[in-house]
This record gives structure tokens, sequence and C-alpha cells, in this order.
């Protein structure tokens, strides 16, 4: 907040349309950050010679690092366009852009609504089924902030477990206990049936990009929710696309929704490729399944070509990241869940 | 202090150019032999280097590239002062004097064997000094000595216009056929040779006409950046003529244009046979990669090409390996050789596209394949078909 005023700080990049402002680095161009933001920004060559990336300057200045007027119309350049991949900003600037905007259809609600359900999936996560007042249209993959009125003032980010159902008003999340966790503790503790619960959303970039190309899911323990929702609402959509889906957890005891994934495997149009894979699983047990991390398991499963979704833990997400870029996987073509990363943080 | 100096392997082997063209007569040759084989035999014998060095210098890096223009202005010198018929600038006086090497007596001995040889490896140091480093430092837009330093590099191929459809046209387009240096399946290097440099231009003629009459300028006019490029080749061709008279104008004319088809073969091999849906953004997969050492060191990473066309914007020493990219036969010269055979290429570049189809392509591009196929002529790719159903991928053999 402070750099606002000094020209060596970092600058704020803000888009039209879009709530997130994002930090521009000293060099870095409209584009190198957006993407560094995870925005879904359009682009192509990346060298100024294509204007996939052309925005308009609404407000503040750029340098620019090439003649713009190679690829745009004069009508362009007269009002006012540029082009991300080219512009290095000099102060805070915001820009209009149209972007790959899927979610900006659902609105964000705040709403009251009630457990019916409530289960233990594995020793350490409950799965909590709320219904809601009215039907709250979301992505699958996007997530919705909760709190539980009454018991406790904490609001935690979810990502809800089940694709929207148009046909009923119930939504899923599961809730893993993190020792010391305030929302989480009372969630795995007590009988909430009947309990309110604060609905605020859905949130969230973590969707499937349309595409041809084939898709690698990677899930770490909680991080599963949001991954099998995207995966069964592509099914629902009749995706034909292949997938290959790392479920990583520490021991068998740590699996969970297997039947569901299972359901998937089987109806999927084209190849499908579950993969469990254990980390702590004693040497002894009867696994025949893969052992150790997420990155000893994934290369196998990498031509380059995939577009890639992951939710877990950071230390996992990072890694796996690093290995996805080694495969010559672009970062516009990757796609982490960010806030249940920091929900675990904030919770732990 | 290596990861500076690797990148001096070019300021060495333009000193070897230039001493060796200087002796004359058979040194010639010998400095000729030198080249293809330090970039032949190198590239076979030293692997690959896929370090990827962080430095805290890069402005070191671009001093190293900027000095690629008096060693091709030097090389260019040596060779046309052999077809002059006076001691131009004292240069033979000097030179032989402190090597004690009369060079003015071999010139006289210089036979026109040795004379055809000086073209090739003129062109070929043309190519390699002028033209890769041209291309390096041309990418770089924002900064005007580069982009000066660039064009006048370039413009020893007659080819300072490369700056504009390299940019402009070849990365918006690459693995497109609306790309003039995308070679398509079936098409053979001397064709390209021809096809690349006459669309090549006429497309960067295009773009810089259209950038004028978007700013309401006039297309004929020192505004114009095509027309300024051509001259600084006529400078040079001045030059020569000033020196040399004739026959060093007919010799630097015969070296610019082997320079300028040693860059059109370096274009064919990195994208030979690639489709690429245009709507989809440049990927790793749509440039054929090599890291192997010499040919790294030598062209400063051009060799990591998948990662310059997916991210045109990073500058060489911050480019990557990308080990699983589609990869070249081999090295930069090795691959070059192979592709003046086109039987040899056929064979062994024919398995590589069809790989590349299976194991690259996406489905779009499968399709885009099926016609590249069927446009080839020639029976390999003719005879295979992509059947793209459901998510199966079947080669169909006819």
């Amino acid at each position: 907040m402070f750099s606002l005023f000094s020209k060596k700080g970092p600058k704020r990049l803000s888009i039209k349309g879009s709530e997130q402002v994002i930090e521009v680095q000293a060099k870095e161009t409209i584009l190198q950050a957006a993407l560094r933001a995870n925005v879904a920004f359009p682009h192509s060559c990346r060298v100024g010679g294509c204007a996939a990336c052309k925005c308009k300057l609404a407000s503040g200045q750029v340098k620019e690092l090439i003649e713009s007027s190679y690829v745009l119309s004069a009508q362009e350049l007269k009002q006012g366009y540029i082009l991300a991949c080219q512009s290095v900003p000099k102060g805070d600037i915001s820009i209009e852009v149209a972007l790959d905007n899927h979610t900006s259809q659902f609105e964000i609600e705040t709403l009251i609504g009630s457990v019916v359900k409530q289960y233990a999936l594995t020793h350490d996560i409950t799965a909590l089924e709320i219904e809601l007042p009215k039907m709250l249209p979301f992505a699958a993959g996007q997530y919705a902030n909760i709190s539980l009125p009454g018991l406790s003032d904490a609001s935690r980010s979810y990502s809800f477990s089940k694709p929207y159902d148009a046909n009923e008003n119930l939504i899923q999340f599961f809730i893993k206990h993190v020792p010391g966790g305030e929302l989480s503790s009372i969630v795995a503790q007590q009988n909430l049936i009947g309990q309110q619960v604060l609905v605020e959303g859905p949130y969230g970039d973590f969707y499937l990009r349309e595409s041809q190309s084939p898709v690698i899911c990677i899930a770490g323990g909680s991080g599963l929710a949001p991954v099998k929702a995207l995966l069964e609402q592509a099914l629902s959509d009749n995706v034909k696309r292949e997938v290959t889906f790392i479920f990583a957890a520490r021991t068998q005891q740590d699996l969970y929704c297997l039947d569901e994934i299972k359901d998937i495997e089987k109806n999927w149009p084209a190849n499908f490729k579950f993969v469990p894979v254990l980390s702590d699983e004693p040497q002894s047990s009867n696994w025949n399944g893969q052992r150790g991390y997420v990155t000893d398991v994934m290369a196998e499963f990498l031509s380059g070509n995939e577009q890639a979704y992951l939710c877990g833990p950071p230390l996992m997400i990072n890694a796996a990241v690093d290995t996805l870029r080694k495969y010559s996987i672009p970062a516009n073509k990757i796609f982490f869940d960010k806030f249940i990363t920091k929900a675990d943080v904030v919770a732990a | 202090m290596f990861k500076y100096l690797k990148f001096m392997s070019f300021h060495i082997m333009g000193l070897i150019a230039i001493i060796s063209i200087s002796l004359g007569e058979g040194y010639i040759s010998i400095g000729f032999g030198i080249w293809v084989a330090v970039y032949m035999v190198a590239d076979m014998v030293f692997g690959d280097d896929i370090s990827e060095p962080t430095y805290r210098f890069p402005k070191l890096l671009t001093w190293q590239l900027w000095l690629a223009l008096p060693i091709v202005a030097m090389i260019s010198f040596v060779s046309v002062w052999h077809f002059s018929q006076i001691d131009v600038l004292g240069y033979g006086a000097w030179f032989s004097n402190i090597s004690g090497y009369d060079i003015l007596s071999a010139r006289d001995n210089t036979g026109a064997i040795q004379q055809v040889v000086l073209v090739f490896f003129v062109g070929l140091a043309i190519g390699i000094i002028g033209t890769i480093t041209g291309h390096e430092l041309t990418h770089r837009t924002w900064d005007p000595v580069s982009m000066l330093i660039g064009r006048w590099l370039l413009s020893f191929s007659f080819d300072a216009n490369f700056s504009i459809e390299h940019v402009y046209g070849h990365h918006r387009y690459v693995s497109t056929k609306d790309d003039p240096a995308t070679a398509p399946r079936g098409r053979n290097v001397y064709a390209h040779i021809l096809i690349s440099t006459i669309r090549g231009n006429v497309s960067a003629w295009n773009i810089e006409k259209s950038r004028l009459e978007k700013k309401g300028q006039n297309v004929f006019s020192t505004n114009n950046v095509a027309i300024r490029g051509y001259l600084l080749s006529v400078v040079l061709m001045v030059f020569a003529y000033l020196m040399a008279g004739w026959a060093g104008l007919g010799f630097f004319v015969a070296a610019a244009l082997a320079g300028k088809a040693t860059l059109e073969i370096v274009n064919f091999m990195e994208h030979y046979g690639m489709v690429r849906n245009p709507q989809v953004p440049v990927q790793p997969r749509h440039s054929w990669n090599t890291n192997k050492r010499a040919s790294s060191w030598a062209m400063f990473n051009l060799t990591r090409h998948s990662h310059h066309h997916a991210q045109g914007e990073v500058p060489y020493h911050e480019l990557k390996p990308y080990t699983d990219a589609p990869m070249m036969i081999g090295g930069y010269l090795t691959t070059m050789v192979v592709a003046l055979i086109p039987p040899l290429w056929n064979k062994l570049m024919i398995p590589k596209v069809l790989e590349w189809d299976q194991k690259y392509a996406s489905k779009e591009e499968l399709e885009l394949a099926n016609i590249a196929n069927q446009k080839s002529g020639i029976a390999a790719f003719k005879n295979t078909r992509y059947q793209v159903s459901g998510s199966k991928i079947k080669p169909v053999t006819a």
C-alpha cells in the first residue's frame, strides 16, 4: 500500500470489471504481471506481433517496448489501445480488456442455509451438506466463504465439492480438521445438523477451461473437492478430453470418495486414468498402487500438451507446478486453487 | 565466469576466419574446414548443455553480441580485399609486417577454387555471426542501439528487413501456412530458400506499408523502414565496389546471398512440417529444438527455439532447454548439412514429423496434419491419415 506514491515499488494494475488488483514488478509488462497472477489474459505471440493481447489504456501511462502501429489499426491507436505484452506501466494504471470471464456470470450472494447432512469421509475430513433458501449458481471448481453464526465468528473458504445442480438447493463441502482450527474443529467435533451456515460466494477462478488438450488433475487431501466437482461437471457436459487424475494422500485411510471417482472413470467418454499415490503408506501394507509424492509419479503421464488443474497444500502445488513447467507446460495452462491453500495456511 | 565466456565462441571462430582468409590460398579452405569440423564434430562429441545459469551482468552479454558487427565487417573487408587490385588501407602490408608472412603475394596466388570456397565460407560466417546475432538484437525493439547494430548485421545478407518480418510476421504466424519462414511438409530446402526469401521480403514490405498508411505517411519516403533497410545493404555494396571494383562487388553479392541462404536453411529446419491452429497461442511444440552444446554456445541458445517462440520476449541467456520439446536431428550445422541432402532429410525427418503428430499435436492440429500430408507430394506423408474421433488417434495407413 505504501508503494502507491513511490516510483520504485511495484505498480498496481487494475482491469475494469475485475476486482483483483495486480502488482506489477519493475520492468514487468502488463501481460507478464497478469499471467503471473493467473489472470486469463488473452495473448499469443508475446513479442508484439499479433495483437491478441491488445487492451485499452483507461488511466495511467505505459512505456511501449515496440511500435504498436505495426499491429494496431489506425482507429485502435486513436482510441488509446496498447499491447499488453509490450507495455510496461510507468505508475498505477487501469485498462479495459475482455477477459476469459466464465465465472463473472455468477452473481456473488450471501445466503443463510442449514446443515442437512454431516458425515465423516476419513478420520479427519468431514462432509457437510447445506440446504440453501434459493439456488446459488456457480462454476464447478469455485469456492465459498462459510461461517457458523452463533458458534464462531471465523469465516473460511471451502470449495464446492459437487457441481451446481439446478434441481436442488443443496451444496456440499469437504472440511478437513486442522488441529486448533477454529471452524474445522467445530465441524469435526460437534453435531451440526440443523445448524445455520452463512454462505458467501461463489468466488474463484478455478474451473475447466475450454480446450481440446488433455487434462491432468492433481488433488492432495481435501483438495479433492474442487477437482472432483470440476470432473463431475465435465462429465455431465460430455467433455471428451483425456484425463489423468492423480490423487495424493498419506495412507490408504486418507483416501476417500473412491466410489464416486470410479463412477466418473467408468462413464468418462475418453481415456481416464485415475492414479492414487500414497506418501506415508507402510511398506508392509497390502497397497499395490503408487507410492511416493505427486512429483514422483506425474512425469510419466505428461506429454507437455496438457492443461493442468491442481488443488492441495501449497508445498505440493509448488513442487507440482515446477514439474509441469519442466515439461514445457506454459503458465497459462496451469490452474490451481490458491484460496484453498490460503485457507489451509490461515487455519493452521 | 565461464557462463559468460561460453558465448564468446563465435568471436574466436570469427578471428579464425579473419586470419585464415587473410593468409589466402589453401588457408581459406583450412579455415572453412575448421569451421565445419568444429561445429559438426563438437556437437557430436560434447553432447547437450541444459544448464540454466543466472546472470548478474546481462549487459556484458549484450556487448558480446554488439561485437559481432566489427567482426562481420572485418571478415567482409578481408575477403573483399582479396579481389582488389590495390592494397586497400595498407592492410596487406600491415598484416605481412606483423606476421612475417607475405599475404600480398599469397593473394596473387589464390586461385579460383579458393575464391569459390571463400563465398561459402563468408556466407556461413555472415549467417552465424551476422544473422543469428542480428536476430537476437532486433528482437530487442525497446533498445535503439541493439536495433541499429542488429539491422546493420542483417544487412550483410541483404536482410535488414528480417527485423520487420520476423517479429510482426513469423512470430505471429509461426507453424501456420501464413508464415513465409515455416516450411510445409514435402518442400525441399532449395525451394524453401527461394520461396521464403521472396515471400519474406514481400511480407516485410506489406507490413511496413500498412504501418505507414495507418500513420498517414508516404510509403516512398525516409519514414519507410524497409527502404532504409535495403539502403544499408546498398551502402555495403558501394564499399565493396570502391574497394575492389566489379569483382569485389560480385563477390560480396554472392557471399551475402550465401549468408541469406544460410538463414533460410535454418528457418527450414526450425519449423519443418509443423502445423498449428492460428487461434491457439504458440507453444513449445511448434518449433524443433536442440540443446547441443556447441551449437547453443555458438548461436547463443537460438537452439532453444521452443522456448524462444513460446515466449519471444525472453532474452537468449534466460531461455530454457525444454528437454521434452520436439528435437531436431542433431546440432545446427549437422542438421543444415542433412537438410542440404533432400533424400537424407526425408529419410530422417519424415518419421520425426509423423511422430510429432502422434506425440504433440492437438486434435485440431491432426486435422491440419491430414491436409498437410495430402498436399506434401511425398508418399510416406500421403499414406498417413489420422482418424480423429473421441480421444483415440489412429493413423490409418493407406
